[in-house]
């Protein structure tokens, strides 16, 4: 126990001492997620509305026009409605704004009306179906009036004592439209998972390294461990629990970090959050223990091969754009099925959007075989004492 | 001559990883663009919605269906839950199954919907309050079902007349755009990468020590040293661009796309010297790698390579204006919306090009004093 | 004969250690320096001083009657360097790595391959041109070292311990080369712990200690400074202490000691003493076994100075 204890100590110390993987396991997450939030923290709230500048520009006073004209008077008020900055111009004006790119686009006001834009983009579809929209509700008062015998003539008072009729009529027979959205649709939130995950993986390193530390095929320290009076499986045993150790260290420092100072706030499963990090953790480092006992070659080769690994687990799971998972799990679900790193976003993104759920114990479940799988072969492995060559 | 020899004998040493980082870089170009191309993008005129119909397709039903699929694109998903998260569909709609009974018996239905919260999903709600407004108006005062469709989509007809003032090839030009801002990433950590890993040769301490006590003028030896590297820049570029052309199109061979060309090539000049400056102090090959991964990946989150530069928050896109990336990406946003390539035009994307410039010059002056004040030290 | 290096008042403080203190000496040229002293006595600080690679508090170096500076080329044309570590690529062959720093002096290819092959030659490394330092052994890598340093054909080099940690073969290859380098007319300094290497391969030696000069002059000239002729050594299996008190008394005698079955006579003058001490023996009828007189080392020389052992500090 004492030499458990002392191999524990001193492969602790010895993992922390080696910048290059505290940089990735430590320091790394935390400054990926800085950037995450950074460039995220925007992206859905920019979402939401913005009110855009554009021309308008009346040509005659016919009905049309003055309706039209009140319109946009009334979109480009202060207040919840306002879509518009608008702005009255000729049409000279109006052009050489557009060429500009001061406006969006600017809006012709006769008998009919039409428009102006530069571009295809989201504002002018939303200049695009108000435009419409004033002219469909033109539309009705004209079809009322067809329908409406007694009068023919359509006038600014005619108009607004329909308007009246109009609002009667929608206060009693309406269709109600009942929002049934999920409360939790933040999907930046994937990029945080897959962050996680990464950070669950990168423990492969220091378990690679540990492992490594141990094996006289590996390096010269194994060398001279492995002539030493203790069973081999005993060191593995007590250095991996270092390296275990420092991977949940990190993994509690990413949690504070992006809680506390990037607010992201990870749903109230609080225990079930604890136990997929743990599955996740020991998925990393059971690929470590795998990479370092049955690839053959040297450290920096493996390590490279490890960040490979992660990155491109990363990507399929959604870091690099989320669209990528969505893609993957549409139409090649094996390869997401098997990509650890999905497993434990896909775990975090259950429990996030759908709640302590089957899918998010399959995902547990997965994890749990996949380092089950790896352990076994590795044990098999190591059980080989004398090696072929050195 | 005889430190570019020897960085080609050393560049041959290491092609193998210098080709298989490249191929990869390119690789995730590539996927990004695809990627880009389906999702995230507001060119999208149309959103995609599902609408889980529960009654008989008929009637006002029917009509309400048809209506929607006409100004909306109405998707089948597998799980509505998913798509719904990762905005495949942007607005889900349930039509209950006594939908078009309770109507016509002056009853009051109740839609249920989904929505994602955005742009889109605002479109559609317009979309779906305006009809259903329209409906209600029409059929409380005509009460016939056939004459209240009739009316609705007479209504529905009207729609202002548009022209788009502009001969832009937009989409070109956004997938021009897409993918030369991702040259942001793919250069500058290709370049980090490789000119860090080869110069890390050159630079390494007892090397450097016999290198400084000969003869050979520190400056010389740095720009012919700078001059090897450029050749692998130049490559990277060149085969950055060769891709362009077959990924992107024509409008790569428009004034539009020599200005995306040069653009790239100022900044893989710049990347250049921000890499060999790099690898002027870096000694520890082992941390190459986490730094092109802060600088490449910093500057691409940050500067709009990756996210949308209008999704960036303004005091971010404020700070960045002391990284090069943001004058390059600049360039090539304004690039994609430009009509025509006008003098006030040129004359933004020279300021930009000229600042770029600044810092490759600032870069490599850097680097010459750092290495003279590397001559000689206090301690070895 | 003109001064090639002169060194005046050289004085380079680390954090907390004087490395070297106020420390002047000149190279002649065609001469071959020696720099002798224990490990941190500040040989190799002293050679970095004087290359220019590192900075210093106080003095001044002044090489070829210029002073020297980090950007003196014309300078440093004319030096070569052979560092204490093998600094070379691990990418390169050993004809390119030769090759390479040959051509940060010497621009003319067809010139520097017939320097690169004469270097190569000269260290014998000819069969080795295509191997790779990884694949040479220790003592072939430190003779890749040296042909690295000396391939452009300097007229002043400095050899800072080129022998550390190398084999015997490889010793006297490096020796041989460093002799042949000299008759060819280069003038060179040499730093070494090995006191014998340093006395034969030297014309003039400097002991250092603690960064100060504790002695210099040619090997004969140090020896001198040790105060003593020789030292002779008996094998004596039993020597009462009565005759013990008599050699002491001996008019050359400086010391005397008897322990473990060996008698020690320090003699601080005089010819012949060997002799002296024989007719003594055969006069008391003492039996001995083993006789023999050692001149003074240099090592004696710095015992004499310091009160310690080069070897052992």
């Amino acid at each position: 126990m004492k030499l458990f204890f002392h191999n524990f100590l001193y492969s602790f110390k010895i993992l922390l001492r080696n910048k290059v993987l505290v940089f990735w396991i430590m320091l790394f997450p935390i400054i990926l997620g800085t950037f995450f939030y950074l460039a995220f923290s925007q992206i859905e709230k920019k979402e939401s509305f913005e009110a855009f500048p554009i021309g308008v520009v009346v040509k005659d006073n016919s009905i049309m026009a003055n309706y039209a004209k009140n319109v946009f008077q009334e979109l480009s008020k202060d207040g919840q409605d306002k879509i518009f900055q608008m702005e009255y111009m000729s049409v000279l004006k109006a052009e050489e704004k557009l060429q500009k790119k001061e406006i969006v686009g600017y809006v012709i006001c006769s008998s009919s009306l039409s428009f102006v834009i530069g571009n295809n983009g989201i504002y002018e579809t939303i200049l695009k179906t108000v435009v419409d929209q004033v002219m469909e509700e033109f539309a009705i008062y004209t079809t009322l009036l067809e329908k409406n015998e007694g009068n023919k003539k359509m006038d600014k008072a005619w108009i607004e004592k329909t308007g009246k009729e109009i609002n009667t009529i929608l206060q009693k027979s309406f269709v109600s439209l009942i929002d049934d959205s999920p409360s939790k649709l933040s999907y930046t939130m994937i990029e945080f998972y897959s962050l996680i995950a990464m950070t669950c993986f990168y423990g492969a390193m220091l378990a690679m390294t540990s492992v490594n530390k141990n094996l006289a095929n590996m390096s010269f320290v194994g060398k001279r461990v492995q002539v030493s009076p203790t069973p081999k499986f005993h060191l593995i045993f007590s250095s991996l629990l270092a390296s275990f150790l420092i991977q949940i260290i990190s993994l509690i420092g990413l949690f504070f970090y992006t809680t506390f100072f990037l607010h992201i706030h990870y749903g109230e499963h609080f225990l079930w959050i604890v136990l997929l990090s743990l599955f996740g953790a020991i998925a990393g480092l059971s690929l470590g223990v795998f990479v370092a006992s049955v690839l053959k070659s040297n450290e920096n080769t493996k390590i490279g091969f490890l960040i490979l690994i992660t990155m491109f687990g990363c990507f399929l799971s959604g870091m690099m754009g989320i669209t990528m998972k969505y893609l993957v799990d549409k139409n090649f679900p094996i390869i997401n099925r098997l990509n650890p790193l999905n497993m434990i976003t896909d775990g975090f993104y259950s429990l996030y959007y759908y709640g302590v759920h089957g899918k998010f114990f399959l995902n547990l479940f997965s994890l749990g075989c996949f380092s089950i799988v790896l352990i076994g072969i590795s044990v098999w492995v190591l059980r080989r004492q004398a090696y072929d060559s050195i | 001559m005889t430190v570019f020899k020897t960085y080609l004998k050393i560049f041959n040493q290491y092609k193998l990883i210098v080709i298989l980082y490249t191929v990869i870089l390119l690789v995730f170009a590539i996927f990004q663009m695809k990627n880009n191309e389906n999702s995230l993008s507001f060119e999208a005129e149309k959103p995609n919605i599902y609408i889980d119909i529960q009654d008989e397709n008929i009637g006002l039903t029917k009509n309400l269906v048809d209506y929607l699929s006409s100004s909306t694109n109405v998707v089948l998903v597998d799980d509505v839950s998913d798509a719904l998260f990762f905005r495949e569909v942007h607005f889900v709609i349930t039509i209950p199954n006594s939908y078009r009974k309770d109507l016509l018996s002056g009853k009051n239905p109740s839609i249920h919907y989904q929505s994602t919260n955005d742009y889109q999903a605002s479109l559609v709600q317009l979309l779906l309050e305006k009809y259903l407004r329209i409906q209600s108006i029409f059929l409380s005062s005509l009460k016939e079902e056939s004459k209240t469709i009739l009316s609705i989509n007479k209504v529905l007809e009207q729609k202002a007349t548009f022209t788009m003032n502009t001969h832009l090839d937009t989409y070109g030009l956004t997938k021009a755009k897409n993918y030369y801002n991702f040259a942001n990433y793919a250069i500058l950590a290709g370049l980090i990468y490789v000119v860090c890993v080869l110069n890390s040769v050159f630079r390494d301490e007892k090397i450097l020590k016999r290198t400084k006590a000969s003869s050979k003028n520190f400056k010389t030896f740095n720009i012919e040293l700078f001059l090897s590297n450029s050749i692998f820049a130049i490559l990277l570029w060149g085969l950055y661009v060769l891709f362009s052309f077959f990924l992107v199109g024509n409008v790569m061979f428009s004034i539009h796309g020599y200005f995306y060309i040069f653009n790239a090539f100022l900044f893989t000049m710049v990347s250049l010297s921000i890499a060999f400056f790099i690898g002027s102090f870096l000694k520890n090959k082992e941390a190459i790698n986490g730094i092109v991964n802060v600088i490449a990946l910093g500057s691409s989150f940050l500067c709009g390579a990756f996210v949308p530069i209008t999704f960036l928050p303004k005091s971010v896109l404020y700070v960045v204006r002391i990284f090069p990336s943001y004058w390059f990406i600049q360039n090539n946003e304004l690039l994609s919306t430009l009509e025509v390539i006008d003098s006030s035009a040129i004359r933004t994307l020279f300021f930009h090009f000229t600042i770029l410039f600044f810092f490759l010059v600032f870069f490599l002056i850097l680097t010459n004093i750092l290495s003279k004040k590397n001559l000689q030290k206090e301690t070895i | 004969m003109r001064n090639i290096i002169e060194v005046n008042h050289l004085t380079k403080v680390y954090k907390n250690l004087r490395a070297v203190n106020d420390l002047s000496f000149e190279v002649k040229e065609g001469e071959i320096l020696g720099l002798l002293g224990p490990n941190g006595s500040g040989k190799s600080t002293t050679i970095n001083c004087i290359l220019s690679l590192l900075t210093f508090q106080e003095g001044s170096i002044q090489v070829f009657g210029k002073p020297m500076t980090p950007t003196s080329y014309a300078s440093r044309k004319k030096m070569g360097v052979v560092f204490q570590d093998v600094c070379v690529f691990d990418e390169l062959t050993v004809f390119d790595n030769v090759d390479y720093f040959c051509g940060l002096y010497i621009q003319n290819s067809a010139v520097r391959k017939e320097y690169v092959e004469d270097a190569i030659a000269l260290v014998g490394l000819q069969d080795f041109k295509k191997y790779t330092p990884k694949q040479l052994s220790g003592g072939l890598l430190r003779r890749l070292n040296i042909a690295c340093g000396i391939a452009h054909k300097p007229q002043l080099l400095f050899f800072d311990e080129p022998t550390v940690a190398v084999d015997p073969q490889s010793r006297n290859n490096i020796l041989e080369g460093i002799k042949i380098l000299r008759d060819m007319g280069a003038t060179i300094v040499y730093t070494s712990h090995y006191m014998e290497e340093v006395e034969i391969l030297c014309d003039r030696i400097i002991i250092l200690d603690k960064g100060k000069i504790l002695a210099s002059g040619t090997s004969d000239e140090l020896k001198a400074l040790a105060k003593i002729e020789e030292k002779i050594t008996v094998e004596i299996i039993d020597l009462p202490k009565k005759y013990l008190d008599k050699i002491s008394h001996f008019s050359n005698v400086q010391n005397v000691t008897y322990s473990n079955q060996v008698l020690h006579v320090v003699y601080k003058k005089g010819k012949n003493n060997l002799v002296e001490l024989i007719d003594y023996f055969k006069k008391e009828k003492i039996k001995y076994n083993k006789i023999f007189s050692l001149r003074p080392t240099l090592n004696d020389v710095f015992l004499e100075l310091t009160g310690k052992e080069l070897r052992d500090s």
